[in-house]
């Protein structure tokens, strides 16, 4: 008899811890893409409007370029380098999926095939892609909430992403987000064999309305050596009225 | 002597087997000195090519630019200081001319015709690649102006003509976008299809800015009073860092090349056999035909040796007229294409910038290739024949007289 009751507790016991594990994934499950979200809701805007500065380190040499940026949904982006002389004039519009560079000194723009978009931007640890990125992870991965873990003293949330569309950058993703910012201060970006390409450090941000919006972000490329580049925002305005003619050819070949 | 004049004699004993005999032995002698002649013009050809064209007598470049020259590394490029130039400073060094190889896509709307720049000293180069004497339209690179000369099939495939605007939009050491447009001031051929196809030369300053590379260059190209001194020089020359001194001959093309002829030589010998094997024939049958005449010759005193000697003075006398007459049209043929050239631009046409090749193979004969043939047809023809003759050693007279 006594027998008897030991197993039924057993039983009691291990189908109550069944249900518990069940309960306490399916809200870190929650959990991760509550995090995403607002992760999102920080950083994908409607509209930006920016002045960027980018200190591309190689082999211990900075080299300072300016440029400013424009931002409309995930769609359409316009940059336009200001500094140094050199680099002056340099513009880039990108409509969806296709880009096109203009260079002052020849005065004429040229399409940047796909594969090239994956390229350093302006010789910076930046690719044309990675700057012109401005969609929800939501819809591109699939978010697994990994564990509590600190970057920097910052007490962070531990996230992998995969990808679920083939359109994306980077098909896996690590990702640490400030619990307090829920700023992504870290994430490191895998291509789909596992190798590790890139990893960025946002390490200042700005409160501009309701948003936590990032301000300095560090790109180390891993595939090149001694290099990493810092992109400063500045003067940012998010959610402005931008026209619709700063997303044109014929702006971007303006004299 | 006796036994040279009867081997005189016996020479004429079958006219058409000797002759036909002689004339395979010369075809092959021909061949091979034909084809000895060509391959040493080849390989005269794609040196003064890459003499010329891609390296000059010898290449500097850095280690890491040499490691991964197939990407084109600007970032990688050598900085041109007075130290270098002192260092350079040598007494068999003629000159010293920088260079910038850089890599583009052109194209009118979209950029997808590869090419592959230079940007050259255009007085030095005038030494070296001597360009200016392939313009085929309009005029040579002027170090002062924003010029380019261009390839005629790259022209063509760009549409361009002398006057043209020539824009080129590429990466800088520093891999941002740049680009510059030029006026097309010549259109040149050199014959080699890769290069044609796809080669521009601008003037070195212009490179350097364009390519972020001011007081910079890809590669030092050295031209030495005597080329034959080039891997000694390339020794000597002690340069302060991590630098690649590669003298022209061991240009990975040529050495490539090299070790081709050895091929060639395994196809020579076979030819050679080829038609030793219709002189060991001959003596076979010379040997069968006569096992009568060898008997009664043994038995009226004649040792072995006379009998081995007079036979393999016949077959002596075959290759040796076989061998002259192959030695007199391979080195007539030889030294008349020395002169002459070959032109190989469809051939020469279809090579890649990699493989300067042609357009004009000029046959290089020495004394020693025509010596050497006729020597080899000589002996082949009596070690080849001497196989059967020994059999008749064995032959006891009385045997042998018996015979039908």
């Amino acid at each position: 008899m006594i027998t008897m009751i030991k197993k039924m507790k057993i039983t009691v016991i291990s189908k109550f811890l069944l249900a518990l594990s069940s309960i306490i994934s399916l809200s870190l499950a929650q959990t991760a893409e509550e995090i995403i979200e607002r992760v999102d809701n920080n950083v994908v805007v409607k509209t930006t409007r920016y002045r960027a500065k980018m200190l591309i380190s190689l082999g211990g040499k900075i080299r300072e370029k300016e440029f400013i940026g424009y931002t409309r949904g995930k769609e359409y982006s316009y940059m336009e380098f200001v500094s140094p002389a050199r680099d002056k004039g340099t513009r880039f519009l990108k409509i969806g999926d296709e880009m096109w560079m203009y260079i002052h000194a020849v005065e004429k723009s040229t399409k940047i095939a796909g594969h090239m978009l994956r390229q350093s931007m302006m010789g910076s640890d930046f690719s044309y892609d990675d700057v012109a990125e401005n969609e929800k992870l939501q819809d591109l991965y699939e978010i697994e909430f990994i564990g509590i873990d600190s970057v920097e003293e910052k007490e962070c949330y531990k996230l992998e992403l995969t990808a679920k569309v083939p359109e994306v950058n980077y098909f896996f993703k690590k990702m640490w987000v400030d619990k307090k910012t829920y700023i992504p201060v870290k994430a490191e970006l895998y291509a789909k064999s596992g190798k590790l390409m890139k990893e960025i450090n946002i390490t200042d941000f700005q409160k501009i309305g309701k948003r936590n919006y990032p301000t300095k972000i560090i790109m180390i490329n891993k595939l090149r050596k001694d290099t990493f580049t810092e992109l400063i925002l500045e003067e940012i305005k998010l959610d402005i009225e931008i026209p619709s003619k700063v997303f044109t050819k014929a702006y971007l070949e303006r004299k | 002597m006796y036994l040279l004049k009867l081997a005189y004699r016996n020479f004429f004993r079958n006219t058409r087997r000797s002759i036909i005999s002689g004339i395979s032995v010369a075809i092959a002698i021909t061949v091979i000195i034909f084809a000895q002649s060509y391959m040493r013009g080849v390989i005269e050809n794609i040196s003064e090519n890459i003499v010329r064209l891609i390296s000059g007598h010898i290449r500097i470049t850095t280690k890491e630019y040499e490691r991964r020259e197939r990407m084109i590394p600007l970032s990688e490029a050598l900085d041109l200081t007075p130290e270098l130039y002192d260092e350079l400073n040598h007494e068999e060094i003629l000159m010293v001319s920088p260079r910038i190889k850089f890599g583009v896509l052109l194209g009118e709307e979209e950029l997808n015709i590869p090419a592959l720049g230079y940007a050259i000293d255009p007085d030095k180069e005038t030494h070296i690649s001597g360009l200016d004497k392939r313009i085929v339209e309009g005029s040579y690179l002027d170090a002062s102006s924003n010029g380019a000369i261009i390839g005629n099939e790259l022209a063509k495939r760009l549409d361009l003509g002398v006057g043209d605007t020539l824009t080129i939009i590429t990466r800088t050491a520093y891999d941002s976008p740049t680009g510059i447009n030029l006026l097309v001031k010549g259109i040149f051929s050199i014959g080699i299809g890769g290069m044609d196809r796809s080669v521009f030369y601008i003037p070195f300053n212009v490179g350097q800015k364009l390519l972020d590379l001011e007081g910079r260059a890809t590669e030092l190209v050295i031209i030495v009073k005597d080329p034959n001194k080039a891997i000694n020089i390339a020794r000597e020359i002690r340069l302060r860092g991590d630098y690649s001194i590669v003298p022209f001959q061991y240009n990975p093309i040529l050495k490539y090349i090299n070790t081709f002829s050895f091929v060639y030589s395994i196809f020579y010998a076979i030819i050679l056999i080829v038609a030793c094997s219709t002189i060991a024939n001959t003596m076979i049958m010379v040997v069968f035909e006569r096992t009568k005449e060898i008997g009664m010759m043994k038995a009226m005193g004649l040792n072995n040796l006379s009998v081995v000697g007079l036979l393999t003075l016949e077959a002596g006398i075959i290759g040796f007229v076989g061998s002259s007459l192959g030695t007199v049209i391979g080195g007539i043929l030889s030294y008349w294409l020395k002169y002459q050239g070959v032109d190989m631009s469809m051939m020469s046409s279809s090579t890649s910038a990699d493989m300067p090749f042609g357009p004009i193979i000029y046959f290089s004969p020495t004394p020693m290739i025509i010596i050497t043939g006729f020597l080899f047809g000589l002996l082949a023809t009596i070690i080849v024949a001497f196989l059967p003759i020994t059999r008749i050693t064995k032959l006891e007279p009385a045997k042998a007289l018996k015979t039908i």
